[in-house]
């Protein structure tokens, strides 16, 4: 699987987009930091220079990774699982031999590689915009890129119906792409629609990841300010395990099945 | 130009993108109709309804939908191999280019219209009062020249991404942020082409921040300068990308040819 994940890195040297596509998670970062800047004023000490920067942080965490990955997951997907389809190399592949479910998860093993470089990235973007504009000090980095990283994998988790609509749609990119960006905006509107209302948006993938991952950062800011915070239980970390686990199985069950159909 | 465009037109009806198109059009209307039900004690009437259906086309689905149809519809030629025939004929890379923007330019008026209809049959049907005909009239001029000067300002991310499939999809990606800052209130967002369009067509368009004052003139400028650019573009776009580079540089610039009887 090793050699696998190594061939399938290989190929996405010569997908020049990808590198692009990374990029893209510097765009929220900078909107974020000129926009905090443009309202920013210098007064009230570290505390409240480190309280700008959380506020950057965290609102980097919901426009990069639950609107704006969901999308570029789509796009990568898009472009790793239509690679054989589009250079005619899938037999080839076949010969070695090697089984649509091997490659299946080399390239979700991809999926999720990615999804870390992008979170270490735009993390990077929002530290580094921060500083570099005033608006902000960044502190405790450490949690900061950590909880970034876990953020990524779980939203790539969550994204995965995404995939499923990409294959599932294999005949043009149009379609394929077109339900990704949908998936991602429909995650958005629920937020807009159920406000306020956990109990249904717990329940969807996106929303329940950023619910998730909103209060292990509410309450890390909390102990360090000394404030009180909703508290974390063992209850919230339960169903954001059954509910991406779900997802992830029924996710790779339906890939596997397309794409099987799709390969003959 | 009008026989480039009538066969643009038929190509059309062989892609699968005008059934997508018209399908992601109508997202807009599901997302008016999605935030009535939202329990916020929000009173609607027919204006507030159809602003929802301007707002979500201009920030959320058009970008998105031309960026990848105008990307789809000129990396089919190079995927398609077909751009050799069409050369041949002669007609110029710019001119097909030029063929294929305004094709797009119809297709975004097209989603306008289907975007305006179904978002009145959906109030009707959720009985949200119509207000007089010159406001409906007023709201079907906004939606539908919207979504033509979406076409517009998307343009040059479309001429700049769309020589090859993969690039095409990061134009969409692009498209995507480059839309969605359009939602930002922001000064200097004034000078943003997508939040132009909402400053101009959008009466409540910065309302209620007193700390922002959009200026109709910077916002026509900025959609003018969306305009010079896709023309700067194609007027340099004399030629086709050529064939692939590394291939071409191993053989001194030459193009490589396969061996054997081929």
């Amino acid at each position: 699987m090793l050699s696998l994940l190594k061939c399938e890195a290989w190929k996405l040297k010569r997908q020049k987009g990808i590198a692009i596509l990374t990029l893209l998670g510097l765009l929220f970062p900078l909107l974020l930091s000129l926009l905090e800047k443009s309202g920013f004023s210098a007064d009230g000490g570290r505390a409240a220079f480190e309280k700008e920067f959380d506020y950057i942080f965290r609102c980097n965490l919901v426009y990069s990774f639950t609107i704006f990955l969901p999308c570029l997951v789509g796009i990568l997907a898009a472009i790793l699982f239509f690679m054989e389809r589009d250079c005619d190399t899938y037999k080839n592949l076949r010969a070695v031999p090697l089984s649509a479910r091997q490659l299946i998860f080399a390239k979700i093993g991809i999926l999720y590689l990615w999804a870390v470089v992008y979170s270490i990235l735009t993390t990077l973007a929002t530290v580094a915009f921060t500083a570099l504009l005033g608006c902000g000090l960044p502190y405790n980095l450490l949690f900061k890129f950590g909880i970034s990283v876990l953020c990524g994998i779980l939203a790539t988790t969550a994204s995965l119906p995404a995939v499923v609509f990409v294959i599932y749609f294999n005949q043009t990119y149009l379609v394929s792409v077109l339900l990704s960006f949908g998936y991602a905006i429909s995650n958005w509107l629920a937020l807009v629609i159920f406000r306020g209302n956990n109990a249904i948006l717990d329940w969807l993938p996106i929303n329940g990841t950023l619910n998730w991952v909103g209060l292990v950062v509410i309450n890390r800011e909390a102990a360090h300010f000394g404030t009180a915070a909703q508290p974390l239980t063992p209850q919230n970390t339960l169903h954001l395990v059954v509910l991406l686990g779900l997802t992830f199985a029924f996710s790779l069950v339906l890939i596997i099945r397309f794409y099987k159909k799709w390969a003959g | 130009m009008g026989k480039l465009i009538k066969t643009e037109i038929w190509k059309l009806k062989r892609y699968s993108v005008l059934k997508a198109g018209l399908a992601m059009g109508a997202l807009s209307t599901v997302l008016a109709v999605a935030l009535t039900f939202a329990n916020d004690g929000t009173v609607w009437n027919i204006s507030l309804f159809l602003r929802n259906i301007l707002l979500a086309n201009c920030t959320y689905f058009s970008p998105i939908i031309f960026a990848l149809l105008g990307g789809n519809f000129i990396s089919r030629e190079f995927s398609g191999d077909t751009l050799k025939a069409i050369q041949t004929i002669p007609v110029s890379y710019r001119k097909l280019l030029a063929g294929k923007l305004v094709v797009l330019a119809g297709l975004a008026l097209l989603f306008g219209v289907e975007s305006y209809l179904l978002g009145v049959l959906a109030a009707w049907l959720l009985g949200i009062s119509m207000g007089a005909g010159p406001l409906l009239l007023a709201w079907a001029l906004r939606i539908i020249l919207a979504n033509v000067l979406v076409a517009v300002a998307v343009a040059p991310i479309v001429l700049l991404t769309a020589s090859a499939t993969s690039a095409s999809l990061v134009g969409t990606a692009l498209a995507f942020v480059y839309g969605y800052f359009g939602n930002v209130e922001w000064q200097p967002l004034n000078y943003h082409p997508i939040k132009a369009i909402l400053i101009l067509l959008d009466p409540e368009c910065g309302t209620g921040f007193d700390f922002i004052h959009y200026q109709p003139l910077p916002a026509a400028l900025s959609l003018a300068a969306a305009l010079l650019i896709t023309c700067l573009l194609l007027a340099i776009k004399g030629r086709a990308p050529a064939a692939p580079r590394a291939a071409m540089a191993k053989n001194g610039g030459r193009q490589v040819r396969a061996k054997g009887w081929s």
